[in-house]
């Protein structure tokens, strides 16, 4: 008896640095076996997409919706991992609301163990987002958008926001943007 | 150093039709290490057979393999049951690494059938070592399965063996549709039933990268059909056999090519192709430059016809 | 900014300079490690680990910027394991490499003793048990090389997980950290368009252990400044416009270039790749004293594309570079 290598697919993947949000409500994913959809905030268009997925997803398999009004709230905090233990391989997450409460929501299902092909999201708003501040190495919500400058709410410096996004910590980096009259650096190897 | 001479010391049958080898260095030295479900390469009596390590990769003093005979197999089997002896030496590859634990899993779903649980012996040796959390299904033959004991006594008794094949595939079903999220899949077993596992998993709303496999085939290595390559230049041919790149019979026979990864990865040994049809087996060429045929990279393709000319 | 400890002569001679052509471009230049190379002024790249004169001095600059920023020093839980292989396979690459001074002894199974005769430490710890080492396996060993130290996971895409990189050259680790190869070379240009990181995510996935590779890059820093992390960008940016306005003798005083070596070995216990940064620096006013260093580094700084001179923050000086060096050589600037 002997082995072959597997067969590895070799397509490229894109290499994002900003996050790709469809412009349209994502599709429910049929072959899932249960669905946990959570509507963070209370806006109408927040509710009528969680709605029409839960709709969907409802008449295919088990679903939870979790309506949460802050992730940073902990009682919110607390229900939204609660669902996320009791999900099963096999669950996909779907969030809606304002960017940064989308990618809040995210980034907690990636550290109970999602993975991409397990999450959908859709963004009403792109109009705040978190921001990693890499000099008081915090992250902050603000109001603002890759390319903009904004002073941090953490250590006052008037920073640059980056167009470098990262999944791990579903955060942008941002740095002093007036240290030189020249762009900030990019975070990323020479 | 990629080759490894290697002194059977220890052949065991543990059950009907198997035959497990300690392997160990002729002068005692530590062997490489090897991530867990590696295999190994070893010359036998004149083939290249990979089998999967069943001992602890970690600073190794010796490796064990499990080899299944197949008596209408291509022979390397039949060679390692019948011809080899304690005492003798055997050549081998480094171990390879191409069915690893995925270290960020949550939980790790193991599922072996027949000798397919070697790779997975591996596997448990080391969620033993890091306290990772497993749960295994054993499918075997009565009486012919092999590494039982070590698979029971890795999971403390939790691991559950199946000799009946409806009961195994109920039970998986279950399994499957009852794991934390987070939960990696491995499958090591006959084709049909990797398939059936794998099948079971994605109707159950498994995604393609929680599912990991592998599977039993012909030959780990492609040494590739020999071919003759005429320089233009010059006007000499060069014969490149089986087993040799077309980069190694160039320099071999005095012909400098820039190379850096011999790997198909760099791109430093392009060389242009004047006249045949170019075997691309790189990483390094796109698409539409594979699909001209009018260069290829020496270190990993070949020729797809008897000759290639190169205006070298 | 590092106190020098070696010789100019010293530093000279173990510079891996790093271009064969009188044009740079990005590309997957990786060889297998451990080939020795001859320069015009003596050789680099025998070990996977290199020590130097500067040892102790970017050692203790490390163990200060760890104390000042934690941030710069991070394993994922998951990437346990991978840091004890890594802890492993530097002590065994420092004990072949360094025969005389560092050796690792196996006392049983799992159990070993590591002396490193240059900081006149010994050690015993068993494999795998984080009680018996005084702290984290990875910084533990970070403090005992001056390479920094990223752990890349292989899962479907590469994730560097862990690491520790205290002389970063304008990124982020604490903000990199968990990022997949791909997204960490994002911003980078033209990569994209020609495949080439692409092509060195391909090539990671499928290194294997015990055959590592290695390849180098390359950028300019203003001043002895191993940190030029994103982080301190306001201590060390102005620097950018400083250098603009500074005599001949002190920009080639200040001005360094800047090259890293990086080994890519793929771990053989944990299947975790290390990637391991190796940086040396070189005043140009050094660097003109080899002739043929000289005349190559002035054409490639000359031909740079814009891009590729704006993303390695050198757009400002880099003519003035090029300039600095042909008159170095008697040549027309």
């Amino acid at each position: 008896m002997t082995l072959t290598e597997p067969v590895t697919e070799v397509v490229p993947p894109p290499a994002p640095s900003l996050p790709d949000w469809p412009a349209d409500p994502p599709a429910v994913d049929p072959s899932a076996t249960s669905y946990v959809v959570v509507a963070v905030g209370a806006d109408a268009g927040t509710r009528e997409v969680a709605g029409a997925w839960v709709a969907d997803a409802e008449g295919r398999a088990p679903t939870t919706l979790v309506v949460l009004d802050a992730v940073a709230d902990p009682r919110d905090r607390a229900e939204l991992t609660e669902a996320l233990e009791r999900a099963r391989t096999g669950v996909r997450v779907m969030a809606v609301g304002g960017q940064h409460d989308v990618l809040a929501v995210l980034t907690a299902a990636r550290d109970a163990g999602a993975i991409d092909a397990e999450l959908a999201a859709y963004c009403t708003h792109t109009d705040d987002l978190p921001m990693y501040c890499a000099h008081c190495r915090a992250t902050h919500r603000v109001e603002a958008r890759p390319g903009e400058e904004v002073t941090c709410p953490g250590c006052a410096r008037v920073l640059e926001i980056h167009a470098h996004f990262t999944r791990a910590l579903g955060s942008f980096l941002a740095s002093d943007a007036h240290a030189a009259g020249l762009p900030g650096p990019t975070g990323a190897r020479p | 150093m990629t080759t490894l001479e290697l002194l059977v010391t220890a052949a065991v049958h543990p059950v009907p039709g198997i035959r497990s080898l300690t392997l160990a260095a002729p002068d005692g030295r530590d062997l490489p290490g090897f991530v867990p479900g590696s295999h190994l390469v070893i010359e036998c009596g004149g083939r290249s057979n990979a089998y999967s390590l069943t001992s602890d990769g970690t600073a190794p003093t010796s490796y064990t393999v499990s080899v299944l005979e197949v008596p209408d197999g291509s022979g390397g089997s039949r060679w390692v049951h019948r011809e080899l002896r304690v005492g003798e030496v055997v050549t081998a590859r480094l171990p390879r690494s191409l069915f690893p634990p995925v270290a960020r899993a949550a939980k790790h779903l193991l599922v072996a059938g027949g000798i397919g649980v070697t790779p997975i012996v591996s596997h448990l040796r080391a969620a033993r070592t890091w306290r990772r959390e497993t749960e295994v299904h054993y499918v075997f033959r009565e009486g012919r399965g092999a590494h039982v004991d070590d698979v029971l006594a890795l999971t403390d008794g939790a691991a559950e063996l199946h000799t009946d094949r409806a009961e195994f595939c109920a039970r998986l079903e279950k399994a499957l549709a009852d794991q934390p999220l987070g939960t990696h899949l491995y499958v090591c077993g006959p084709a049909a039933m990797i398939d059936h596992v794998l099948d079971t998993a994605r109707g159950l709303g498994w995604p393609e990268s929680r599912l990991h496999c592998e599977r039993f085939g012909l030959d780990a290595l492609d040494p590739g059909d020999p071919f003759d390559v005429t320089l233009t230049a010059t006007g000499t041919t060069v014969r490149v056999p089986s087993g040799t790149s077309l980069l190694e019979a160039l320099e071999t026979s005095g012909v400098d090519v820039p190379n850096l990864c011999r790997q198909g990865v760099c791109g430093e040994c392009r060389i242009p192709v004047a006249a045949g049809t170019p075997l691309h087996r790189d990483l390094f060429l796109t698409e539409e430059e594979k699909a001209a045929g009018d260069a290829l990279m020496a270190c990993v393709s070949r020729s797809a016809g008897p000759s290639l000319e190169v205006p070298l | 900014m590092t106190a020098l400890a070696s010789s100019a002569a010293e530093l000279i001679a173990g510079f891996p300079f790093p271009f064969p052509e009188d044009r740079y471009r990005y590309s997957t230049n990786v060889e297998p490690a451990g080939r020795s190379v001859s320069t015009p002024a003596g050789q680099w790249g025998a070990a996977v680990v290199d020590i130097d004169g500067e040892y102790a001095a970017e050692l203790a600059e490390r163990a200060d910027i760890l104390r000042r920023d934690p941030t710069r020093a991070e394993v994922l839980p998951h990437m346990q394991p991978a840091a004890w292989d890594a802890a492993m396979t530097l002590m065994r690459e420092l004990a072949t490499a360094y025969p005389s001074t560092m050796t690792l002894e196996r006392l049983g199974d799992a159990r070993w003793r590591w002396t490193n005769g240059l900081l006149g430490l010994t050690q015993e710890f068993v494999y795998g048990d984080g009680g018996t080492l005084p702290e984290e396996p990875l910084r533990w060993i970070a403090g005992q090389v001056q390479e920094d130290v990223v752990l890349l996971d292989q899962r479907d895409q590469l994730y560097g997980d862990a690491g520790v990189v205290t002389f970063a050259a304008d990124w982020s680790f604490g903000f990199d950290v968990g990022m997949s190869f791909l997204e960490i070379h994002g911003p980078v240009p033209r990569v994209r368009e020609e495949g080439v990181i692409t092509r060195a995510h391909e090539f990671l996935k499928r290194l294997q252990p015990h055959q590592p590779y290695r390849r180098t890059n390359w950028t300019l820093t203003i001043g002895r400044r191993l940190d030029v992390s994103t982080e301190l960008y306001p201590e060390w940016g102005p620097d950018r416009e400083m250098i603009q306005r500074v005599d001949d003798a002190t920009f080639g005083r200040l001005v360094h270039l800047r090259v890293e070596v990086q080994h890519l070995v793929r771990l053989p216990d944990s299947g975790a790749i290390m990637f391991l940064i190796r940086t040396y620096m070189l005043p140009l006013e050094l660097l003109a004293t080899v002739e043929s260093w000289r005349r190559r580094a002035a054409e490639v700084l000359a031909e740079l594309p814009a891009d590729m001179a704006d993303y390695k923050g050198i757009i400002k000086y880099r003519d003035r570079a090029a300039s600095w060096l042909r008159a170095a050589g008697g040549e027309a600037p």
